[in-house]
């Protein structure tokens, strides 16, 4: 994937945006590659960045203290890692750290908030395809909490 | 004349042969393969299982989880769970035990021919997978795109570790593995297995082939659905308590179905309406 500037994304979340929106959200988008042991955000940070993964693997993780680190997730090729820019107090709830060296369009967070004020149906569209990301993450946590593999039948 | 009733010429069905225990090893704290010795072989197919008696115990189905072209060895992957297993689980190499089977319907290989194939397992669910993931090694030209998504609770309750090191090193197998919790060494994924099936390189018409337990077959079926894969094409194993093993007793009734005979593989459409309900 190339660095820098971008004119198009080529991700799944934005997969069937009108070029009128594709060429508002490029405009807040760059490509960028991330190295081995890299924190993409640690937890408590602002939030301004969204990362469209189209390479690599980023663990989401948090300090358990005594326990050590907990990883609660893995993001990969195709996963969207943050959402924490749209709410409000736009902070990171995770460590985000690079396992495999990670691919992927960077969006400005902050762009997007002023983009999706501004035009409404970008915004809907934005939040309705991160509310099914949400939805997914939230359905996956709930299957890790029920601990699946635990009983038989 | 002399009139021979069918039961006199017939082997009785609840008679168990005994095996001795030729090697153990521990998978895990709670989980454990043994292998046995089966005088004259034990010629199974992938996914059947066998019920095993330990003497003065009791007797527990469990699937076979060795080589279907290695007859001579009957492998079984137990997790401890209650007053039989345990007894499994004291097992030493040189001890005996009783056998009966093999029984049940096993994993479509023969349908699954020239097609895609997808296999899904979960925990102590891989280890009915293990035979179907051998055959189709051994016999790799048979089938087209294969992959696999495993998922453990976490990389201490990972079964078979060597053996899936070395099914990631063929290049025409596609292996996923995940587990649900894990430290900062685990240098793989983490998240249940049904996250890993959009990954999975399979064409719309493969054969998908589910292990684990109930929720993780229903969601991994659901992921697959919404992959378009064909309800008819993806199958599940069931578990049941039993108890005769050979279609006399009941205990094993799902709905319509003797799990024992009709099952423990099941094609996902037919038992999806059993699945959400609390008592069947
Ligand atoms: C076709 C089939 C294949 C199986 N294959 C394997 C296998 O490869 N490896 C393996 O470790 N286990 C397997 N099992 C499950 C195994 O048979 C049970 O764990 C065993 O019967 C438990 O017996 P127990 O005397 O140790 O425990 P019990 O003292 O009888 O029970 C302990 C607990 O487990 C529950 N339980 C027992 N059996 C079942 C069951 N079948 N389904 C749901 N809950 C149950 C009981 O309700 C109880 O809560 C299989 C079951 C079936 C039906
Ligand atoms: S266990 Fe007896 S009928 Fe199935």
């Amino acid at each position: 994937m190339p660095t820098g500037d971008v004119t198009r994304v080529e991700h799944p979340l934005l997969a069937g945006l009108s070029d009128e929106h594709m060429t508002k959200i490029a405009g807040c988008a760059w490509g960028d590659r991330f190295e081995e042991g890299e924190y993409l955000f640690r937890v408590g940070e602002v939030a301004n960045r969204c990362f469209l993964i189209s390479a690599g693997r980023l663990s989401l993780e948090l300090d358990g203290g005594e326990r050590g680190i907990i990883r609660i997730a893995t993001l990969q090729e195709e996963d969207v890692a943050g959402f924490s820019w749209i709410f409000p107090p736009h902070r990171w709830n995770w460590d985000g750290r690079v396992v495999e060296p990670v691919e992927a369009t960077v969006l400005d967070g902050e762009a997007l908030r002023a983009l999706k004020t501004k035009d409404h149906d970008l915004g809907y569209e934005l939040l309705l395809r991160f509310s099914a990301v949400i939805s997914d993450r939230l359905e996956a946590t709930r299957l890790q909490l029920m601990d699946v593999y635990g009983d038989h039948g | 004349m002399c009139t021979v009733t069918t039961a006199e010429v017939l082997p009785d069905p609840m008679l168990t042969t005994p095996m001795v225990v030729m090697a153990r090893r521990q998978e895990t704290a709670d989980t454990f393969t043994i292998d046995l010795a089966p005088p004259g072989g034990f010629p199974f197919e992938p996914g059947q299982f066998t019920m095993l008696y330990v003497y003065g115990v009791g007797e527990v189905p469990i699937s076979i989880s060795g080589d279907p072209a290695r007859p001579e060895v009957l492998t079984h992957t137990i997790r401890r769970a209650g007053k039989v297993t345990q007894a499994l689980a004291g097992l030493k190499p040189g001890d005996s035990v009783g056998v009966r089977g093999p029984y049940g319907r096993g994993w479509p290989l023969e349908a699954a021919r020239d097609k895609d194939v997808v296999l899904v397992g979960g925990g102590i669910g891989v280890a009915p997978l293990r035979p179907a993931l051998t055959h189709i090694i051994n016999h790799r030209a048979d089938y087209r795109l294969v992959s696999m998504a495993i998922g453990f609770r976490s990389p201490k309750e990972m079964l078979f570790v060597d053996e899936i090191r070395q099914w990631r090193q063929h290049f025409d197998l596609d292996i996923e593995l995940t587990v649900d919790a894990a430290d900062d060494t685990w240098r793989g994924s983490v998240g249940v297995v049904t996250r890993l099936i959009p990954m999975l390189d399979a064409g719309e018409q493969a054969v998908a082939m589910v292990c684990g337990p109930g929720v993780m077959m229903t969601f991994t079926a659901r992921a697959l659905r919404d992959r378009d894969f064909q309800p008819e094409n993806i199958y599940v194993s069931l578990e049941r308590n039993m108890k005769c093993g050979i279609g006399l007793c009941g205990h094993c009734q799902y709905g319509p179905l003797f799990v024992c005979t009709d099952g423990p593989v099941r094609q996902f459409s037919e038992v999806e309406r059993l699945f959400g309900i609390r008592e069947v």
